[in-house]
């Protein structure tokens, strides 16, 4: 568990689908129970977010939704961006 | 140009040994997706919609169904009825339900071409002829194929209601994305300069040479297999299970060899539909498209309308940056609006920015990725904009770029810093370039434009295993596009310490690998890599192991040197033992030495491109010619350099063509009139100069060889480079693509 909560910026198209806002402060131990949380506040969220959602974790790509967030400041909920 | 001279550091990176796939393609006996033959296989056939929107009422199959050689015949009821899930197996996100009602129309077709029943029999004339026999009452809807018609408030909604629109009036509208930052109006306002334009362009197709096709074999105990050529097998197996809601392990995909694919098989259209056949048929069932249905049924780049708004101080800075876009998403929910708003504007400092996307449904095909899927089309009109704003300013359009250029650490559109980016290097080494600076001819101008793309890891599996002679074999999960088995094979050997052609690569089949995402996103190379790197490197170890425990020395006594396993000290120092010494003597040394990588890659890295062209323009017929172009790419370090020179010189020839001659033509009602390469102009070889390519290496920090994805960037500045040049040599802005003759006499000889 983080410190202090993470400050979770929410990129579209999430913020006006799902939670009403672009700024959240939440607590959670790893990704995974990020995405748990935001899902609480945004229904439906944890369902669609494997498929279309990527994770920046202080500034960087992070797809290891393992990763502990003690240390981390930032966590931004952006869209998957696929390729050809 | 060569690589540069860091590259000979290393003993097989960078070099260009003879594609190990190469004979049989050359001498045709390579196996495509159309060439497998499964004993006592039946040939499918499709019958598909002619009207581009229209319920359906009945459809009576008792007459295909009677006519003798037929032995299966499937329709829309005959796969199970779903539950919404958005999966993200292939590039990009995907409902499974229209996945499946792509695959057969379950109660409404939504383009010309829509398949909406199968048939197999025991000739492929026979299944054609039964496919004709079914009967299908329509109910023909009004349909709508433009994208301002399509937002028209009486249009004809494709869905109703729109999922992931405004939420409040049912629209077409599928996807709405916005980015940015800062004021921009205000910004705007205070800009010494400011440039406007609208900019369009139809769909495009891939164009991949070789159409779909499978075999599918589905036996009473449930377990199936499927030979098919796709970007990815266990895409094809994910997908595939979950239209027909069966499990995973019970089918085994084989990949086949792929005659390109260009993001465009990065989804399922035949083999659930070949399984359904097969099951009630008892037997393998193959199916194929002709060219025609791989026009009018398979997924195309999306056209689009973009409106850039760009202003700048009088030294030209940028200062703001408004680009609001619209993209055909066709019959289905479609992903370029997300890497379009993402692709816009981010090789620019600017501190205002909006950059907005909407994806509209309407009576066209599905819109699929379509190398650096989203990101040509709005670049087209920021590169566009950025010449004329050199114009309005009076500066140098390469000067311009590089005084804007993003750096490492600057802000893309989404927020997140950029890497090791190498723009800034390839905007240096164009301008040092002699095309820049060679003179033109009559008639001729010369056009420039930059771009990116982000590239993407993932999950990637290698299985790394030792013969009993000492060679080495590389399994992998990634079909080869790009010639990913060479290259792959370079940084196994390179690890290994041997020589390129001990090492052997193949493409495993789904039950023979573990999972491995699609290749695309231009990630091969990067991500199967970094597991093909630390296989190697695990049997080298491996190697050094079992040679310590033949020498009795201890394990931090042996070394791999020079493809040997060497004891550096003690009484045994100076013995060596060959991979074949080791491997040949594992059956009494602890078994088979084997060592499997999975992973999901991180740390990858976005490309970036800037491109050179010269045009011709025949004053008297608007034909242009492209007479000179040089693509400058950072390709982070280049593993064997003939295919990222490859790579660069296919993605420009695709993007010229993309500008200069493709589009898809329509009638008044909504058929279309072009499915051909007859009529649908694609480059041939003498449409195009040679291509010259410049591989900037600015290495990619994480990964052990410095790869960045090569594959989609080249295609990107294409568009705007082409039109940009076509300015120069006329004087005449092209804001509609494709430029062809007509549209450029009409600029000329002022008839547009």
């Amino acid at each position: 568990m983080s410190a202090s909560p993470l400050r979770i910026v929410i990129m579209p198209p999430f913020d006006k689908e799902f939670f009403g806002a672009e700024r959240l402060s939440l607590d959670a131990g790893n990704l995974f129970e990020l995405i748990e949380k935001l899902d609480a506040q945004g229904p439906g969220f944890a369902k669609i977010a494997r498929a279309r959602v990527h994770l920046a974790v202080d500034g960087v790509l992070e797809t290891d939704w393992t990763r502990p967030l003690a240390d981390v400041r930032e966590v931004i909920v952006l869209p998957r961006v696929g390729g050809g | 140009m060569n690589a540069p001279e860091k590259i000979e550091t290393f003993r097989h990176i960078g070099t260009r040994p003879v594609r190990p796939d190469g004979v049989d393609k050359v001498t045709g006996k390579a196996l495509y997706g159309t060439d497998f033959k499964a004993p006592g296989m039946l040939w499918g056939a499709i019958l598909r919609s002619p009207h581009p929107h229209a319920r359906i009422l009945s459809i009576d199959t008792r007459a295909a169904e009677k006519l003798a050689g037929v032995k299966a015949v499937a329709t829309g009821k005959d796969l199970p009825t779903l539950e919404s899930l958005v999966m993200h197996v292939g590039e990009g996100a995907s409902d499974i339900v229209d996945i499946s009602h792509n695959c057969l129309a379950f109660d409404k077709v939504l383009y010309e071409g829509h398949p909406v029943a199968a048939v197999a029999a025991i000739t492929p004339e026979l299944a054609r002829e039964a496919a004709a026999l079914i009967s299908v009452e329509y109910e023909v809807l009004p349909h709508v194929l433009g994208l301002e018609e399509a937002l028209a408030d009486d249009a004809p909604l494709i869905r109703e209601p729109a999922k992931g629109g405004t939420g409040e009036t049912p629209s077409n509208v599928a996807m709405d994305v916005t980015m940015g930052r800062g004021e921009v109006e205000a910004a705007l306002s205070g800009a010494a300069v400011v440039v406007e334009g609208r900019y369009t362009m139809e769909p495009v197709h891939q164009g991949y040479i070789e159409p779909h096709a499978c075999v599918a074999s589905w036996n009473g105990d449930g377990q199936a297999q499927i030979w098919c050529s796709s970007q990815g097998h266990f895409m094809v197996r994910s997908l595939t299970a979950s239209v027909l809601a069966i499990p995973q392990s019970d089918i085994r995909v084989t990949p086949l060899e792929i005659g390109g694919g260009f993001g465009g098989k990065t989804t399922v259209y035949l083999e659930p539909v070949a399984m359904i056949l097969s099951r009630k048929s008892g037997r393998p069932v193959r199916l194929g498209m002709s060219r025609e249905d791989v026009f009018r049924a398979t997924g195309p780049a999306p056209g689009a309308i973009i409106d850039v708004r760009l202003g700048a101080d009088a030294d030209g800075t940028l200062v703001a940056a408004e680009v609001t876009f619209k993209y055909h998403s066709g019959a289905f929910a479609a992903n370029d609006a997300g890497a379009g708003v993402s692709s816009a504007i981010g090789h620019y400092r600017i501190a205002n920015t909006r950059v907005s996307g909407i994806e509209v449904l309407c009576n066209r095909p599905a819109a699929k990725a379509y190398r650096a899927p989203g990101a040509p089309q709005v670049n087209f009109a920021v590169e566009s904009a950025m010449d004329e704003l050199a114009i309005r300013l009076g500066m140098d359009p390469l000067e311009l770029r590089m005084k804007n250029a993003a750096r490492p650490g600057d802000l893309q559109t989404s927020g997140l810093p950029w890497g090791e980016i190498g723009w800034m290097q390839c905007l240096e080494a164009a301008k040092a370039h002699p095309h820049w600076s060679a003179p033109l001819g009559p008639n001729q101008g010369r056009g420039i434009a930059g771009g990116y793309w982000g590239n993407y890891g993932g999950p990637s599996t290698v299985n790394l295993s030792v013969a009993e002679d000492g060679t080495f074999t590389v399994a992998t999960g990634s079909p080869d596009i790009g010639g990913s088995r060479a290259s792959m094979a370079i940084m196994a050997a390179e690890v290994l310490e041997v020589p390129y052609e001990q090492v052997r690569c193949v493409v495993a089949d789904t039950s023979s690998i573990g999972l491995s995402f699609v290749t695309g996103g231009s990630r091969t190379t990067f991500a199967t890599g970094m597991a093909t790197v630390e296989a190697a490197r695990e049997v080298k170890r491996l190697l050094c192991e079992r040679a310590a425990r033949t020498w009795q020395v201890p394990a931090q006594h042996v070394e791999w040197r020079d493809g040997h396993a060497v004891c550096t000290s003690g009484e045994r120092q100076g013995s060596k033992m060959s991979a074949a010494q080791v491997a040949g003597s594992s059956l009494h040394s602890g078994g088979p030495v084997t060592a499997t990588s999975a992973l999901s890659a991180q740390g990858w890295l976005p490309g970036f491109g800037f491109h050179i062209c010269d045009v011709e323009v025949d004053q008297e017929t608007g034909h242009v010619s492209i007479v000179r172009y040089t693509a400058v790419q950072d390709v982070g370090r280049a593993i064997h350099a003939d295919y990222v020179e490859g790579q660069i010189q296919g993605g420009v020839a695709q993007g010229i063509g993309w500008a200069l001659n493709e589009t898809y033509i329509y009638n008044k009602d909504g058929k279309l009139e072009n499915p051909g390469f007859l009529d649908y102009r694609m480059p041939v070889a003498s449409d195009m100069p040679m291509i010259d390519t410049v591989m900037v290496e600015v290495p990619n920090p994480v990964h052990p060889y410095g790869v960045k994805g090569v594959g989609e960037v080249p295609i990107v500045p294409p568009l705007a480079a082409v039109a940009n040049a076509v300015r120069a040599a006329t004087g005449k802005r092209m804001r509609s693509l494709p430029m062809s003759p007509d549209k450029v006499h009409a600029a000329l000889h002022g008839e547009g």
